[in-house]
């Protein structure tokens, strides 16, 4: 039998539950202006932690609304901090920000997750996820009830949001969602889900605002909201290689701390979350099997072993090809 | 009464509202009509329905040559028949005077195969078991290069259904034909690749010490004797587009912990599944939107010499090779230490042999071939000099992605056609509409063909057909969020028709009342 051995650690048997064969995470602020700081802190701090826990740049799709560590108001240029003690500078030098500025909108979001994005997208700017693939999806910014608003200007209503998830289900775009949103009257995004694998963790319920947690004296603006910020704390503790549990997740903000009810939608997902790993959709932890039996092939090119070092001789003496790199820009593939 | 008295006196009035109802409704409906009616390419709705609710089976036409007991034979017959989505077409017949000299001719089973594969040709698609005379040296069941099955009568029949059902088709593809989802908890279900009509292979080569060893191999070579031949194969099942490239100064981040028993650097399998997170970036995946697979041959690092990988149990891996499931493989291909005072970098050769016989090993369980590895009792045989696939094995292959196929278009176009449904406003392009016709003419087309055992042709339409219906389901215009939902339009056209329509509606009522008056006068007079 060909090795079919799991990355188990020792005693875990949760790995032999998990379905999915790669992790993408889309985090998205949709808000704009100076005092709106504390959203893009939000998003980027939450970007870091996906980051340093595995999830390559290539399935992180990030989209931020706009530019603060280059806004002209910023004491502090080109940084983005998410705490008062100006610890961590989570804008950093190798952030890749995929949606800018103007592109964050309701459109280009719902394209996004539905992948029907004009041909010549990039493929930095496109969700190619398949049907192993969990997906963490975060967005922050200012809501009401029943829409999420963008760039000040449009919104996206919760039905838009289910339909576009329901799209994604019945493609086969991914096997689990996790659904994190911090604005205000979170809950009421979720209320109309109806595709099947979905958890969804809310900030606020209908009617409660989610709050910011504190100002920053140097910066004078808010930099964090409160429910990111004990969400924060808690992956700051996980590993790549952690055992916590999605449960645990779930009660990183009681009612104390973050003075608005954290909401969750249970109903569509059919695992236990005490028996979900965080990692498995804030990190990248794959199943790999170990090969126990390698084909057995004959020796190919033995007749053409003289012809080889023939070749290899003339090739170094006369003047090597220049190199050149692969063409950059996808060709569009008819 | 005075308003009824004025209208006696000026039935221009009643005609004046009159003439404003008519133009109304026989000009300016029409007008509001065509100018706000979106056009709608047609589309074949009840095709896709009937398509859709159709059964798939592939037939597989299996020749048995030579005489075996017929209860061999009728066991055989009804143990096949369980087999779900492929149904069985035994025929039989009596070998050849040529067949009948090659088969007692004692050769050895490479060599009789051979022979065999010549005399009786087998069409693509089809099986043909050969019954062996029971003198022959040989092992109870042996399966050929070429679609052919040697058995002696009195072979083991459950070895021999289950050979014949491994070859004609990977049991969980089968399975899957028949249901929407992904059989989650089957880890092979996970490991093999979404099908997809190309894929991107790239051969990285990982040296993150060049300054000590100068890294010497023949890629180009390497790739032309082992991987060419098996990409040209299966050009018509799946393309493959191969690349390499070497990577420098990047390692895996892993700790090995040095092992005095086995005398080399061990790496725990529990540090497997994170090391290639952090060269995913590096690795050019960003380029290409086709799914791309890699094989990553990793040098270690001159302080981790020798690395090799334990499994859980604490015993060395001899492949020292991981696949990641629909990502690809890596291998830790060691270097001998360096001599001292030998001057840096020296020059080092690869194992060509080796590095393509796992890249191979891990492209076969990703695509996935069949294989009867699992299956004791069975000898199969290999091509010789050569790393192609049997041809039953290529067989097998394109059922598999066919059924896959066949499932993902019913999928689209069915999802498809309830989008439209459902925003009955939504414009439906004419490259659209062409696509959906094309996309579902090729998949009769390839259903027909799977019915009718024409495995080529049916790998041409389903290809063909689920590139059409995905480019239709993908195309940017296809966004619901552009349309307005049906309810939205009564919040549109109410206030704009109903201020204009109460005044004539209610002048209508004027211009009735004044009709049934004259009418009566009439009748009075």
């Amino acid at each position: 039998m060909s090795g079919t051995s799991l990355s188990c650690d020792q005693g875990v048997s949760e790995t032999s539950e998990k379905t999915h064969t790669n992790n993408w995470a889309v985090l998205v602020d949709t808000s704009r202006f100076w005092f709106n700081y504390r959203h893009v802190a939000n998003v980027l701090s939450m970007y870091r932690s996906v980051k340093r826990l595995g999830i390559p740049d290539s399935q992180i799709i990030l989209m931020v609304a706009d530019d603060m560590a280059c806004n002209p108001r910023n004491p502090r240029p080109a940084t983005v901090f998410n705490n008062a003690h100006q610890h961590i500078n989570v804008y950093g030098e190798d952030v890749e920000v995929d949606y800018r500025g103007y592109e964050v909108t309701v459109e280009n979001f719902v394209r996004l997750l539905t992948g029907r994005l004009a041909p010549s997208t990039p493929r930095s700017k496109r969700l190619l996820t398949d049907d192993g693939s969990n997906i963490l999806i975060y967005m922050t910014g200012h809501g009401g009830d029943g829409f999420l608003k963008f760039q000040d200007s449009e919104e996206i209503t919760n039905v838009e949001l289910a339909d576009a998830f329901e799209q994604m289900w019945q493609k086969k775009r991914y096997n689990e969602i996790l659904f994190i949103i911090d604005t205000c009257q979170a809950a009421s995004m979720y209320e109309h889900f109806y595709s099947p694998n979905i958890l969804a963790i809310a900030s606020s319920l209908v009617g409660e605002d989610s709050l910011s947690h504190h100002v920053d004296p140097a910066i004078g603006v808010y930099i964090i909201d409160r429910f990111t910020y004990y969400a924060l704390e808690f992956l700051e503790r996980v590993t790549p290689d952690s055992k916590k549990t999605l449960a645990q997740f779930l009660q990183v903000c009681p009612k104390r701390v973050c003075i608005s009810t954290v909401g969750v939608r249970l109903d569509l997902y059919k695992r236990d979350p005490s028996r979900v790993l965080v990692t498995e959709f804030f990190g990248s932890v794959r199943n790999v099997e170990l090969t126990t039996r390698v084909l057995d092939l004959p020796k190919c090119g033995g007749s053409r072993q003289v012809a080889v070092n023939k070749s290899v001789n003339t090739r170094s003496s006369k003047a090597t090809k220049p190199l050149h790199y692969a063409s950059q820009l996808p060709l569009h593939h008819s | 009464m005075s308003k009824e008295e004025d209208n006696a006196k000026n039935p221009e009035g009643a005609w004046a509202a009159a003439g404003f109802a008519v133009v109304l409704l026989v000009v300016g409906v029409p007008v509001w009509w065509f100018t706000t009616t979106v056009y709608r390419a047609q589309l074949p709705y009840s095709t896709i329905e009937t398509l859709s609710s159709q059964l798939r089976h592939h037939t597989v036409g299996v020749t048995i040559i030579g005489s075996l007991p017929p209860s061999f034979q009728e066991d055989l017959v009804k143990s096949l028949g369980s087999m779900q989505s492929v149904k069985f077409l035994m025929s039989q017949r009596q070998p050849t005077k040529e067949e009948r000299q090659a088969l007692h001719s004692g050769k050895t089973p490479d060599e009789l195969d051979r022979h065999m594969s010549q005399l009786v040709r087998v069409a693509a698609g089809m099986l043909a078991v050969v019954v062996l005379p029971e003198a022959m040296e040989i092992k109870e069941v042996v399966v050929g290069t070429d679609r052919l099955i040697y058995i002696k009568a009195t072979a083991d029949l459950q070895v021999v259904s289950s050979v014949v059902r491994n070859m004609v088709m990977d049991p969980l593809a089968s399975r899957y034909a028949f249901t929407n989802r992904p059989l989650h908890h089957k880890k092979e279900a996970m490991r093999q690749v979404p099908t997809e009509p190309g894929y991107d292979v790239t051969l990285t080569l990982m040296v993150p010490e060049p300054h000590r060893t100068k890294i010497e191999w023949d890629a180009r070579a390497a790739v032309t004797d082992y991987l060419s031949p098996v990409v040209k194969q299966l050009e018509n099942v799946s393309k493959l587009t191969v690349r390499s490239q070497v990577l420098y100064m990047t390692g895996l981040s892993v700790s090995p912990q040095w092992s005095e028993a086995h005398k080399h650097y061990a790496l725990p399998e529990n540090q497997l599944p994170l090391t290639i997170n952090a060269i995913e970036a590096k690795l050019g995946s960003f380029v290409w939107t086709r799914p791309s697979l890699h094989f990553v041959v990793y040098i270690p690092r001159e302080k981790q010499l020798p690395l090799h990988i334990h499994a859980a149990d604490g015993s060395p891996l001899p492949s020292n090779s991981f696949l990641v499931p629909r990502w690809g493989g890596v291998m830790i291909h060691n270097v001998p230490t360096a001599a001292p005072n030998v001057s840096l970098p020296r020059p080092v050769t690869l194992d060509s042999h080796w590095i393509m016989s796992t890249v191979l090993t891990h492209l076969h369980r990703l695509l996935p071939i069949p294989s009867l590895r699992e299956i004791e009792g069975v000898e199969t045989l290999a091509m010789k000099d050569s790393s192609m696939l049997t041809a039953w094995q290529l067989d097998g292959l394109a059922r598999a992605r066919v059924s896959a196929y066949l499932s993902n278009i019913r999928i689209t176009l069915q999802s498809l056609c309830e989008l439209v449904g459902e925003i009955s406003n939504m414009v439906i392009s004419d490259e659209v509409g062409g696509w959906v016709w094309g996309a579902v003419e090729e998949w009769e087309e390839c259903g027909r063909a799977t019915r009718e055992g024409r495995l080529q042709d049916a790998t041409l339409y389903c290809t063909r057909s689920f590139t059409q219906a995905d480019a239709a389901f993908f195309h940017p215009s296809m966004l619901a969020l552009l349309y307005f939902p049906d309810n939205q339009k009564y919040a549109i056209y109410v206030p704009l028709f109903l201020p204009v329509s109460i005044p004539v509606l209610l002048s209508l009522k004027m211009v009735f009342g004044l009709c049934r008056k004259s009418s009566t006068k009439e009748k009075n007079e």
